[in-house]
């Protein structure tokens, strides 16, 4: 359930000619995913990593990276191809992370989000979407306050939350992916979910629910 | 639309409809499906707005995207009188374009708006009218707006066509080559690119490295730069098709002051270095804004970004005014306004802006362009929003890049500074003192003195500077007297040793002289001794220090920050001074050792654990120096001080066969007088030599790290978990706890994958019975047990004797002086020593809790007393944890939370502090987590757990990122981040478990080459490799988890075997160090303290130490 039609069919009958020696396919596999997965990276990017390189760029790493680990997933597939390819392209960006800004991070004398794990900063990321929402820039010191203080309470909710969230709205997950991906049960997942979301419906409320089109 | 999942929430499934239609642009009313599913109606209308909102955020950021990437739908080929040729850069804003203007056949630049920029009748109007005002401005380092216009919804406007490159992407590129700034020429760069990142990108490194290379081939004749990369970059002259840009040194009428003095040209070639280039560009950027400011114009927005550097090395500022025309939703939508944030005056941020916004903002560009880094980043920015403070803690460039010209910096520091009225007042000025700098003249502007500086700091500070403003204002005083004092003293020092060495005779004026000098001394330690007493909040010596009665007695506690510790090394200079050369008068050398024991305190406090052992032995030396009859025993009784501070530092380097002896040399000053004669200070110290022999392992139980000491006299911690438990733990002959591994721990280990599940309950002191496990299963994340003690042996025990011994001092004193809080303090920390495993129940801890308790409400505002009140809350009953023990486990660690959350909170940068916190959120998160079985694995619990550990890396990262040659945070950090993936194994989520021990072996790694030795890094790089392993194991990556296996082997040898502990490991992979003892309750060792095992310690002996 996503906005682009997501054909799982299409997807193993993919998978299956790869495993039968198609190699050509997995063209036809990345542009099966090829938007989902830039979005992700897209909505996973630092700011300062995106001043430098472009989403595309990562992605093409990505798919690279994932062109050379094609015969690992074939010889032992444990799960979909879409959510190897993403775990691919999380460690692409999570690399490119370091490569690009690790060092300078390492030198900043604060809080570091970014570096520890792909998805750790997806907090920020949420805020900065849901920010994006809000603010008029003329505003635009009032809006980062409310950026700032929307990833606190962002960052309050379990990891968990955090990114089903993510996954379900700005990754254009299903359930069953994001259940895949979070190593959780599809049940599980649809019931974080739900719950992930009333969660947020209380941090937005309690930051003022009518910016954000709430109450 | 998928079927739901038979057994998914039914409400996600609507959701997930729901969601869906809104993506196909339809427009599902919430009460639609409120309606159509009555039972579910009331979660309905509590979520879906949400969910609604949350799609609507999504669909924003498309349009973003789409106006963003026009070329994908539509390709722009025409613009009214305009051809598109190409497009040559991309911003948030909007996409250039190169393009003929064919009527006039020149070739410009087209900047297009992105669609979603798209501007209203107002907006547009007053586009039109900045666009008009900024097409009036003629100025060689202007780029000419050449006109606007709108088409098919497209607004754009056309500027002069430049061959050039931003200096966003030079400064880009500079970092990406790792460019050394000293040996690289921006000129290298000029004229290299064009606009287009992408078309440079394939080829980054290449050609910049080469022409980096030629560059320096150049160095030394700067006249031919231009023409040397001209040609190079091939292209042709006319292809800078300004006009004006032939007479780049014309002097562009209307603007007469001194900046304009140096034109342009010959200024130019003056550039031999570096940082002439950027002083440079600063010059055009600050001419370009001088003139435009005397137009009656505003940039706003002067970035990187906006500068282009031609061909012929000229500096042009793009898009003058405009940003305020465009200050529209669509540019904070894309995150642009975050990147231009970073260059925003403070002032800017609450919508205010002057010329000297301008000029802030150009002086962030040339700090960025002369260090490659931002001042402050999106999060500092984030965390200061709107305050006025943002460059409050902006490192100086010079510490960044050393070889910084001092005037350059002086300059940019100025340009940026946080207010307004400390900034250049006009860019005239700016550019005046940049031509300076140039011309090698002396600039206008003084360097702000660090007193300033401290005292702008102070000022934008009010609520982490704890200081009343008396007491700022007496600081600052005391300063000048410090200095006036210091120099009259040096003069006077001078003046007498001439006169002696010259006229030896002249006796009756070298006295003077000397007796001047003295007094001078003797002001001016006063005067330090003062200040280094408001500055540092009394901690390390607190015990001390309130029982002395010449120290200050003030409690009052400052914050630990860096800027009172750049004073302090201020402090240090001066002290220094003072303590050298002259040594022979006694007074002068008692002052001089005085000043040395300050030295070390200092440096203790800085954490330079060498440097403050060698100004204790120093001041050691001079004390003896001076004293060779008994009878002084003020002199004796600081001796016996220095030697106590001196063996606490070797306790922290865990050096005990160095601290034993100073406590003894403590002793033999302290002892012989008779207890009855003795003063109480003589007795006080005495106890607190008995402490320190008599407290455990201590010694790495030290934080650590450094910097801040925060510990008592006692210097030890509190305990928490090293005390006690340790002792028994792993001193214990082998075969005991420490040893043997309770029955059950070995069995368990086959369990099921995720072995760690139950954890065994810590029960430090208690060497669990075998039937005691009351956790059951796998008891393991004990771990700690067994394996891991490696030596024992050389572990420093509590020694209950030396702790009786003290407490009976203490309770003699304290019989004679009940209020002294000194004494209650040094009592409570020997009880909690003394709470060792095997009198656990004997009470001592909960002695220790109300003598502390007693204290904090006396006296709320010493830190260390709610420091000590932490710990002990954070080491009390753990040690017996069974299930039904958790509760008040888990109480006392939240109640030390918010201790340790307050402590942090007003002292953000002592170190030992967040040490503590970070231990803290550490234990409670094992408490909790091994509680889980108990409460039935409650969500609620889960998600705490994950996010306490959270919390606790988080911190601890940021530790590690402030000391990073702090081996003891980087241990911790991947202690805890062990924790957090052995909790997420047990959670059965290896993909998140896998995710922590990458993290962790990533951070690793590196020191762990850099050294090869490092057995606590050592054991825990293994511990980290088996587990990711294992973790790979569970994901079935089997060849993954072979090549690890593979790494852990390689460092198996070096990691010290534990000596006995092999068989009980549980699964036999686990390598050498106990794994998870850090979860444990109790299992905190001392070395479990966030603050970690000091660098130094040997690779053994790290966990020894602090058991019996």
């Amino acid at each position: 359930m996503t906005g682009r039609p997501l054909a799982p069919a299409d997807e193993e009958a993919l998978v299956l000619r790869l495993r039968e020696g198609e190699r050509a396919v997995l063209g036809d596999l990345f542009s099966l995913h090829r938007q989902r997965i830039w979005r992700m990276i897209r909505f996973r990017m630092d700011r300062r990593l995106a001043a430098r390189i472009d989403p595309d760029d990562v992605l093409q790493e990505a798919f690279l990276a994932a062109r050379t680990r094609i015969d690992k997933f074939l010889a032992e597939p444990r799960g979909s191809f879409f959510v190897w390819l993403r775990m691919i392209a999380l460690q692409t960006l999570f690399d490119q992370h370091r490569h690009h800004i690790g060092a300078e991070m390492r030198n900043a004398a604060r809080d570091v989000r970014i570096d520890q794990s792909p998805s750790s900063n997806t907090s920020l990321c949420l805020a900065t979407q849901l920010a994006g929402t809000l603010t008029s820039p003329s505003q635009a010191a009032a809006g980062l306050e409310m950026m700032q203080q929307l990833e606190q309470a962002i960052a309050s909710m379990a990891a968990l939350d955090q990114e089903i969230i993510a996954m379900r709205h700005f990754e254009d997950l299903t359930n069953v992916e994001s259940a895949e991906a979070l190593g959780i049960s599809p049940t599980a997942a649809s019931n974080r979910y739900v719950r992930a979301i009333g969660r947020l419906k209380e941090i937005l409320t309690a930051l003022g629910g009518s910016e954000f089109g709430l109450a | 639309m998928l079927a739901p999942q038979p057994d998914t929430n039914p409400l996600e499934a609507l959701a997930a409809e729901f969601v869906e239609r809104h993506r196909r642009g339809e427009a599902p009313s919430v009460e639609e499906y409120a309606a159509e599913h009555p039972e579910l109606a009331p979660q309905i209308r509590e979520l879906f707005p949400t969910i609604a909102a949350l799609e609507r955020v999504r669909a924003g950021q498309e349009r973003a995207e789409e106006g963003r990437l026009p070329s994908s739908a539509a390709k722009l080929e025409r613009l009214g009188d305009l051809r598109i040729v190409r497009e040559i850069g991309r911003g948030g804003m909007g996409i250039v374009y190169e393009a003929m203007q064919e009527s006039l056949g020149r070739r410009v630049a087209v900047k297009v708006l992105a669609r979603h920029a798209r501007l209203d009748d107002t907006h547009r109007r007053r586009f039109f009218r900045e666009a008009r005002t900024a097409g009036r401005l003629h100025h060689t380092n202007i780029v000419p707006i050449l006109g606007v216009g709108e088409q098919d919804g497209l607004d754009y406007f056309v500027m002069q066509y430049i061959e050039g490159v931003g200096l966003d992407s030079v400064i880009a590129r500079m970092r990406l080559a790792s460019a050394d700034p000293v040996t690289v020429r921006l000129s290298s760069y000029w004229g290299k690119g064009n606009r287009d990142p992408k078309a440079s990108s394939p080829t980054r490194t290449g050609p910049i490295r080469e022409s980096a290379l030629n560059e320096r081939a150049s160095i030394g004749e700067p006249a031919t730069v231009v023409e040397f990369e001209l040609s190079e970059a091939g292209e042709p002259p006319e292809s800078v098709s300004n006009p004006k840009s032939g007479a780049q040194g014309g002097v562009v009428a209307g603007s007469e002051s001194d900046s304009q003095i140096g034109a342009t040209q010959p200024l130019r070639q003056v550039c031999r270095t570096y940082w002439q280039d950027v002083a440079f560009v600063g010059l055009q950027v600050a001419q370009a804004l001088e003139y435009a400011h005397s137009q009656g114009t505003l940039h706003r927005d002067i970035k990187p970004g906006n500068l282009l550097l031609d061909t012929h090395g000229t500096t042009w500022v793009a898009d003058f005014g405009l940003a305020k025309a465009m200050d529209q939703d669509a540019v904070s939508r894309t995150g642009e306004v975050l990147g231009t944030l970073l260059y925003m005056a403070p002032e800017q941020w609450r919508g205010t802006a002057d010329a000297r916004s301008d000029i802030y903002s150009l002086g962030v560009t040339l700090y960025e362009l002369a260090t490659l880094r931002v001042p402050l980043d999106v999060h500092d920015r984030m965390k200061s929003a709107g305050r006025p403070n943002p460059t409050s803690t902006v490192k100086l460039p010079r510490r960044i890049c050393p070889s910084l010209p001092i005037d350059l910096e002086t300059i940019v520091m100025k340009a940026m500074a946080d207010e307004p009225a400390h900034r250049y007042q006009t860019a005239g000025e700016l550019a005046s003192d940049l031509a300076r700098f140039l011309q090698d003249r002396p600039i206008s502007v003084r360097r702000p003195s660090p007193w300033e500086r401290w005292w702008r700091w102070r000022r934008r500070n009010p609520a982490a500077a704890y200081f009343s403003t008396a007491a700022a204002a007496l600081l600052i005083l005391v300063g000048v007297v410090t200095s006036v004092a210091y120099v009259q003293t040096r003069v006077a020092l001078g003046q007498a040793s001439k006169a002696n060495e010259e006229r030896g005779q002249a006796l009756a004026s070298e006295k003077v002289e000397r007796e001047r000098a003295e007094s001078m001394l003797t002001t001016s330690l006063a005067a330090l001794d003062h200040v280094f007493n408001r500055l540092v909040p009394e901690q390390l010596d607190r015990g001390r220090a309130l029982a002395v009665s010449d120290q200050d007695q003030g409690n009052q506690t400052a914050a630990v920050s860096p800027e009172s510790a750049a004073l302090l090394e201020e402090l240090l200079k001066v002290y220094d001074q003072l303590a050298t050369g002259q040594g022979t008068q006694a007074r002068l050398g008692g002052e001089s050792a005085r000043a040395n024991r300050r030295i070390g305190d200092i440096h203790t406090r800085l954490g330079n654990l060498d440097r403050a052992a060698a100004a204790y032995r120093q001041s050691i030396e001079k004390y003896r120096a001076i004293t060779n009859s008994d009878s002084d025993r003020k002199i004796q009784l600081e001796i016996a001080r220095v030697h106590n501070d001196l063996g606490a530092i070797y306790d922290r380097q865990r050096d005990l066969a160095k601290a034993g002896p100073e406590y003894h040399s403590a002793l033999s000053i302290l002892e012989p007088q008779p207890s009855s004669s003795a003063s109480a200070e003589v007795r006080f110290e005495a106890a607190r030599t008995h402490f320190l022999l008599g407290r455990g392992a201590n010694p790495q139980s030290e934080p650590d790290p450094g910097d801040a000491p925060r510990r008592g006299p006692g210097g030890r911690p509190p305990g928490g978990p090293e005390g006690g438990p340790p002792e028994d733990r792993w001193g214990g002959p082998p075969g005991e706890p420490g040893g043997p591994p309770p029955p059950e721990q070995g069995a368990p280990q086959e369990g099921p994958p995720h072995r760690w599940d139950g954890g065994r309950p810590r029960r430090p002191g208690h060497r669990p019975p075998p039937e005691d496990d009351r956790l059951g299963p796998p008891p393991d994340d004990g771990a700690g047990g067994p394996g891991h003690r490696p030596e024992g042996p050389h572990r420093k025990q509590v020694d209950p004797k030396e702790l009786g011994t003290a407490i009976a001092l203490l309770d003699s004193l304290i019989t004679s002086d009940p209020k002294n809080s000194s004494y209650r303090y040094l009592l409570a920390q020997c009880y909690r020593e003394k709470a060792s495993p095997n009198e656990a129940s004997s009470g001592n801890v909960d002695k220790a809790e109300a003598l502390l308790t007693q204290l904090v409400k006396e006296h709320p505002d010493v830190a260390d007393y709610h420091f000590a009140l932490a710990d002990t809350y954070a080491m009390s009953d753990i040690r017996q944890l069974g299930p039904e023990d958790f509760p008040k486990a888990e109480k006392n660690l939240r109640a030390a939370l918010n201790e340790s959350t307050a402590l942090v909170d007003r002292n953000p940068f002592a170190t030992d502090y967040a040490a503590l916190h970070v231990h803290i959120l550490h234990k409670l998160a094992g408490v909790l987590r091994h509680g889980l079985p108990e409460r039935a694995g409650a969500p609620a619990t889960v998600d705490e757990v994950g996010r306490l550990y959270q919390e606790a890396i988080r911190k601890q990262a940021s530790l590690v990122e402030r000391f990073p040659s702090n081996v003891g945070y980087l241990f911790w950090l991947a202690k805890i981040r062990t924790s957090l993936g052995e909790f997420w194994l047990e959670r059965r989520n290896p993909e998140e478990a896998r995710k922590v021990f990458d993290a962790a072996i990533h951070d690793v790694e590196p020191s762990y080459k850099g050294q090869i030795s490092q057995g606590p890094l050592g054991d825990v790089l293994g511990e980290l490799y088996e587990r990711l392993a294992e973790t790979l194991g569970h994901l079935g990556e089997e060849k993954a988890a072979q090549a690890i296996r593979e790494k852990a082997s390689k460092i198996g040898p070096q990691r010290p075997g534990p000596p006995g502990g092999e068989h009980f490991r549980p699964r036999g992979h686990r390598p050498g160090p106990p794994p998870d003892r850090d979860d444990g309750p109790d299992d905190f060792g001392p070395e479990m303290r966030p603050g970690g095992p000091p660098q130094d310690a040997p690779p053994g002996r790290h966990r020894g130490d602090d058991g019996p």
